[in-house]
Protein backbone atom coordinates (compact mmCIF):
# COMPACT_ATOMS: atom_id res chain seq x y z
CA UNK A 1 0.00 0.00 0.00
CA UNK A 2 1.81 3.07 -0.81
CA UNK A 3 1.88 6.26 1.17
CA UNK A 4 -0.70 8.02 -0.62
CA UNK A 5 -3.34 5.06 -0.44
CA UNK A 6 -2.54 4.97 3.70
CA UNK A 7 -3.18 8.85 3.81
CA UNK A 8 -6.13 8.56 1.92
CA UNK A 9 -7.63 5.74 3.98
CA UNK A 10 -6.91 7.25 6.94
CA UNK A 11 -8.45 10.79 5.87
CA UNK A 12 -11.48 9.27 4.69
CA UNK A 13 -11.81 7.12 8.39
CA UNK A 14 -11.27 10.44 10.51
CA UNK A 15 -14.09 12.22 8.06
CA UNK A 16 -16.50 9.00 8.57
CA UNK A 17 -15.88 9.82 12.67
CA UNK A 18 -16.21 13.28 12.56
CA UNK A 19 -19.65 12.97 10.22
CA UNK A 20 -20.71 10.06 12.87
CA UNK A 21 -19.85 12.50 15.76
CA UNK A 22 -21.87 15.41 14.08
CA UNK A 23 -24.56 13.36 13.09
CA UNK A 24 -25.42 11.98 17.06
CA UNK A 25 -25.11 15.61 18.33
CA UNK A 26 -27.55 16.45 16.01
CA UNK A 27 -29.42 13.30 16.92
CA UNK A 28 -29.83 14.69 20.37
CA UNK A 29 -30.22 18.22 19.39
CA UNK A 30 -33.34 16.96 17.59
CA UNK A 31 -34.78 15.06 20.47
CA UNK A 32 -33.72 17.77 22.81
CA UNK A 33 -36.14 20.02 20.66
CA UNK A 34 -38.50 17.30 20.27
CA UNK A 35 -38.86 17.38 23.93
CA UNK A 36 -38.92 21.03 24.55
CA UNK A 37 -42.02 21.54 21.91
CA UNK A 38 -44.00 19.53 23.87
CA UNK A 39 -46.90 21.24 26.40
CA UNK A 40 -47.99 21.57 29.90
CA UNK A 41 -51.56 21.10 31.01
CA UNK A 42 -52.50 23.80 33.36
CA UNK A 43 -56.24 25.03 34.21
CA UNK A 44 -57.87 28.24 35.24
CA UNK A 45 -60.98 29.41 36.93
CA UNK A 46 -62.51 31.76 34.60
CA UNK A 47 -65.77 33.55 34.82
CA UNK A 48 -68.38 33.31 31.66
CA UNK A 49 -67.01 36.18 30.23
CA UNK A 50 -63.31 35.45 30.28
CA UNK A 51 -64.51 32.35 28.83
CA UNK A 52 -66.12 33.67 26.11
CA UNK A 53 -63.13 36.30 25.75
CA UNK A 54 -61.66 33.17 25.28
CA UNK A 55 -63.67 31.56 22.61
CA UNK A 56 -62.92 34.52 20.34
CA UNK A 57 -59.87 36.25 21.28
CA UNK A 58 -57.45 33.19 22.87
CA UNK A 59 -56.32 33.54 26.45
CA UNK A 60 -55.45 37.40 27.34
CA UNK A 61 -56.07 40.19 30.03
CA UNK A 62 -58.83 42.13 30.24
CA UNK A 63 -58.76 45.86 30.44
CA UNK A 64 -58.45 47.10 34.04
CA UNK A 65 -57.49 43.78 35.08
CA UNK A 66 -54.24 41.72 35.47
CA UNK A 67 -51.78 43.25 33.03
CA UNK A 68 -48.39 41.56 33.44
CA UNK A 69 -48.89 37.88 33.64
CA UNK A 70 -51.86 35.98 34.41
CA UNK A 71 -52.29 33.38 36.83
CA UNK A 72 -52.85 29.05 36.40
CA UNK A 73 -53.30 26.18 38.80
CA UNK A 74 -51.09 23.38 38.10
CA UNK A 75 -54.43 20.74 38.41
CA UNK A 76 -58.44 20.75 38.35
CA UNK A 77 -58.65 20.40 41.89
CA UNK A 78 -56.69 23.67 42.68
CA UNK A 79 -58.05 25.47 39.87
CA UNK A 80 -61.82 24.55 41.71
CA UNK A 81 -60.49 25.47 45.05
CA UNK A 82 -59.16 29.14 43.47
CA UNK A 83 -62.40 29.62 41.75
CA UNK A 84 -64.59 28.98 45.32
CA UNK A 85 -62.53 31.32 46.78
CA UNK A 86 -63.51 33.68 43.88
CA UNK A 87 -66.74 32.96 44.23
CA UNK A 88 -66.73 33.82 47.76
CA UNK A 89 -65.45 37.28 46.76
CA UNK A 90 -67.24 38.47 44.53
CA UNK A 91 -70.24 36.25 43.98
CA UNK A 92 -69.26 35.73 40.36
CA UNK A 93 -68.93 31.51 39.41
CA UNK A 94 -66.56 30.20 37.60
CA UNK A 95 -66.24 27.51 34.97
CA UNK A 96 -63.07 25.71 34.45
CA UNK A 97 -60.70 26.22 31.93
CA UNK A 98 -57.95 23.48 30.58
CA UNK A 99 -55.09 24.81 28.62
CA UNK A 100 -51.89 23.82 27.06
CA UNK A 101 -49.03 25.81 27.37
CA UNK A 102 -45.78 25.10 25.29
CA UNK A 103 -42.60 23.97 27.75
CA UNK A 104 -41.00 26.87 25.70
CA UNK A 105 -43.76 29.40 27.31
CA UNK A 106 -43.57 27.47 30.88
CA UNK A 107 -39.94 28.11 31.35
CA UNK A 108 -40.68 32.09 31.17
CA UNK A 109 -43.34 30.60 34.36
CA UNK A 110 -42.88 31.41 37.94
CA UNK A 111 -44.54 29.47 40.28
CA UNK A 112 -45.56 30.18 43.85
CA UNK A 113 -47.78 29.60 46.10
CA UNK A 114 -50.88 31.89 46.76
CA UNK A 115 -53.94 30.96 48.91
CA UNK A 116 -52.31 27.59 50.07
CA UNK A 117 -51.75 26.39 46.55
CA UNK A 118 -49.44 25.97 43.86
CA UNK A 119 -50.03 28.77 41.45
CA UNK A 120 -48.15 29.16 38.38
CA UNK A 121 -48.10 32.74 36.84
CA UNK A 122 -47.31 33.37 32.89
CA UNK A 123 -46.08 36.46 31.76
CA UNK A 124 -48.51 38.38 29.59
CA UNK A 125 -46.31 38.45 26.36
CA UNK A 126 -46.68 34.79 26.33
CA UNK A 127 -50.40 34.26 26.89
CA UNK A 128 -50.81 34.60 22.94
CA UNK A 129 -48.91 31.30 22.60
CA UNK A 130 -51.63 29.59 25.28
CA UNK A 131 -53.88 27.39 23.91
CA UNK A 132 -57.52 26.75 25.37
CA UNK A 133 -58.29 22.98 25.04
CA UNK A 134 -61.64 22.35 26.94
CA UNK A 135 -63.94 23.25 29.52
CA UNK A 136 -64.29 21.19 32.49
CA UNK A 137 -68.22 20.52 33.37
CA UNK A 138 -67.35 21.60 36.53
CA UNK A 139 -68.27 25.23 38.10
CA UNK A 140 -66.81 25.10 41.77
CA UNK A 141 -69.49 26.80 44.60
CA UNK A 142 -68.80 26.53 48.23
CA UNK A 143 -71.56 25.44 49.85
CA UNK A 144 -73.52 28.27 51.46
CA UNK A 145 -70.12 30.56 51.63
CA UNK A 146 -72.03 33.18 53.68
CA UNK A 147 -74.04 31.36 55.45
CA UNK A 148 -77.32 32.25 54.21
CA UNK A 149 -80.53 31.07 55.28
CA UNK A 150 -81.94 28.35 52.93
CA UNK A 151 -79.15 28.71 50.43
CA UNK B 1 -68.79 19.68 53.16
CA UNK B 2 -70.62 22.80 54.37
CA UNK B 3 -67.33 25.23 53.98
CA UNK B 4 -67.84 28.79 55.70
CA UNK B 5 -66.09 31.38 53.88
CA UNK B 6 -65.53 34.80 56.27
CA UNK B 7 -64.65 37.85 54.50
CA UNK B 8 -62.78 40.52 55.80
CA UNK B 9 -62.63 43.63 54.88
CA UNK B 10 -60.32 46.51 55.42
CA UNK B 11 -59.90 49.83 54.25
CA UNK B 12 -56.33 50.86 53.27
CA UNK B 13 -53.88 53.36 51.62
CA UNK B 14 -52.38 52.13 48.13
CA UNK B 15 -49.96 53.59 45.73
CA UNK B 16 -49.90 51.55 42.54
CA UNK B 17 -46.22 52.25 41.32
CA UNK B 18 -45.65 53.41 37.69
CA UNK B 19 -42.15 52.67 35.51
CA UNK B 20 -40.97 50.05 33.63
CA UNK B 21 -42.12 46.45 34.84
CA UNK B 22 -45.23 47.93 36.50
CA UNK B 23 -48.03 48.16 34.94
CA UNK B 24 -48.90 51.07 32.16
CA UNK B 25 -52.83 50.95 32.77
CA UNK B 26 -54.82 52.17 35.41
CA UNK B 27 -56.73 48.94 37.26
CA UNK B 28 -60.75 48.80 37.78
CA UNK B 29 -62.63 47.48 40.85
CA UNK B 30 -62.63 43.79 41.59
CA UNK B 31 -59.23 43.79 40.78
CA UNK B 32 -57.15 40.48 42.42
CA UNK B 33 -53.81 41.39 43.02
CA UNK B 34 -51.78 38.89 45.42
CA UNK B 35 -50.83 40.39 48.53
CA UNK B 36 -48.14 39.60 50.75
CA UNK B 37 -47.69 41.46 54.37
CA UNK B 38 -45.26 42.60 55.59
CA UNK B 39 -45.24 40.91 58.76
CA UNK B 40 -45.89 37.92 57.17
CA UNK B 41 -43.87 37.93 53.88
CA UNK B 42 -44.15 34.75 52.62
CA UNK B 43 -47.94 34.46 53.08
CA UNK B 44 -49.38 35.20 49.72
CA UNK B 45 -53.27 35.48 49.31
CA UNK B 46 -55.23 36.86 46.74
CA UNK B 47 -57.74 39.96 47.99
CA UNK B 48 -60.45 41.68 45.89
CA UNK B 49 -60.02 45.65 45.32
CA UNK B 50 -62.80 47.70 45.05
CA UNK B 51 -62.66 51.56 44.16
CA UNK B 52 -64.74 54.03 46.51
CA UNK B 53 -66.36 57.30 45.60
CA UNK B 54 -67.36 56.00 42.21
CA UNK B 55 -63.61 56.23 40.98
CA UNK B 56 -63.87 53.83 37.98
CA UNK B 57 -59.81 53.32 37.43
CA UNK B 58 -56.97 53.57 39.39
CA UNK B 59 -54.27 54.88 37.97
CA UNK B 60 -50.08 53.60 38.18
CA UNK B 61 -48.42 56.42 39.53
CA UNK B 62 -51.49 57.37 41.76
CA UNK B 63 -51.88 56.48 45.81
CA UNK B 64 -55.77 56.56 47.15
CA UNK B 65 -57.65 54.79 49.52
CA UNK B 66 -59.58 51.50 48.51
CA UNK B 67 -61.37 48.81 49.99
CA UNK B 68 -59.87 45.52 50.48
CA UNK B 69 -61.81 42.14 51.03
CA UNK B 70 -59.71 38.65 51.84
CA UNK B 71 -61.07 35.29 52.97
CA UNK B 72 -60.02 35.64 56.57
CA UNK B 73 -58.80 31.47 56.88
CA UNK B 74 -55.93 32.79 54.34
CA UNK B 75 -54.68 35.70 56.34
CA UNK B 76 -52.67 36.04 59.51
CA UNK B 77 -54.63 37.96 62.06
CA UNK B 78 -51.69 39.98 62.81
CA UNK B 79 -52.01 41.23 59.57
CA UNK B 80 -55.06 42.94 60.31
CA UNK B 81 -53.88 46.00 62.33
CA UNK B 82 -54.28 49.44 61.30
CA UNK B 83 -50.63 50.38 60.32
CA UNK B 84 -49.47 46.60 58.87
CA UNK B 85 -48.44 47.49 55.60
CA UNK B 86 -48.22 44.99 52.53
CA UNK B 87 -47.59 44.52 48.31
CA UNK B 88 -49.44 43.81 45.85
CA UNK B 89 -48.05 41.77 42.54
CA UNK B 90 -49.62 39.71 39.93
CA UNK B 91 -47.02 37.01 40.09
CA UNK B 92 -46.31 36.94 43.69
CA UNK B 93 -42.80 37.93 43.28
CA UNK B 94 -42.47 41.44 41.13
CA UNK B 95 -44.43 44.51 43.10
CA UNK B 96 -46.40 46.61 41.60
CA UNK B 97 -47.55 48.87 44.29
CA UNK B 98 -47.71 49.02 48.14
CA UNK B 99 -50.05 49.54 51.32
CA UNK B 100 -51.74 50.45 54.45
CA UNK B 101 -54.06 49.32 56.75
CA UNK B 102 -56.16 51.90 57.85
CA UNK B 103 -59.09 50.38 59.17
CA UNK B 104 -60.39 46.54 59.61
CA UNK B 105 -64.23 47.87 59.08
CA UNK B 106 -66.34 44.76 58.82
CA UNK B 107 -66.62 41.06 59.23
CA UNK B 108 -69.03 39.54 57.44
CA UNK B 109 -69.66 35.45 58.35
Amino acid sequence: MSKDQIGHDLGFGLEKTAEAVVLSKGTSMVANALKGAGSTTLFRAASSAEVSDMAGNGVRNAAGSYETSKLFASSASDAAQFGKNNFALDGVPNTLVKVKVPNSVMKTATTFEADGMKAVSIPANQLPKVRPVGLLNYTPKPTNPFGFPGW
Amino acid sequence: MNVMYDIVKILAKLELFAGYNMRQWPFSSKYRPIFSFSNDPWNKISGSIDLLNEQNYFEPGSTGIVQISFIKGFLNDSCLQPGQTFFISEDGSNNLGKGEVIEVFSEDS
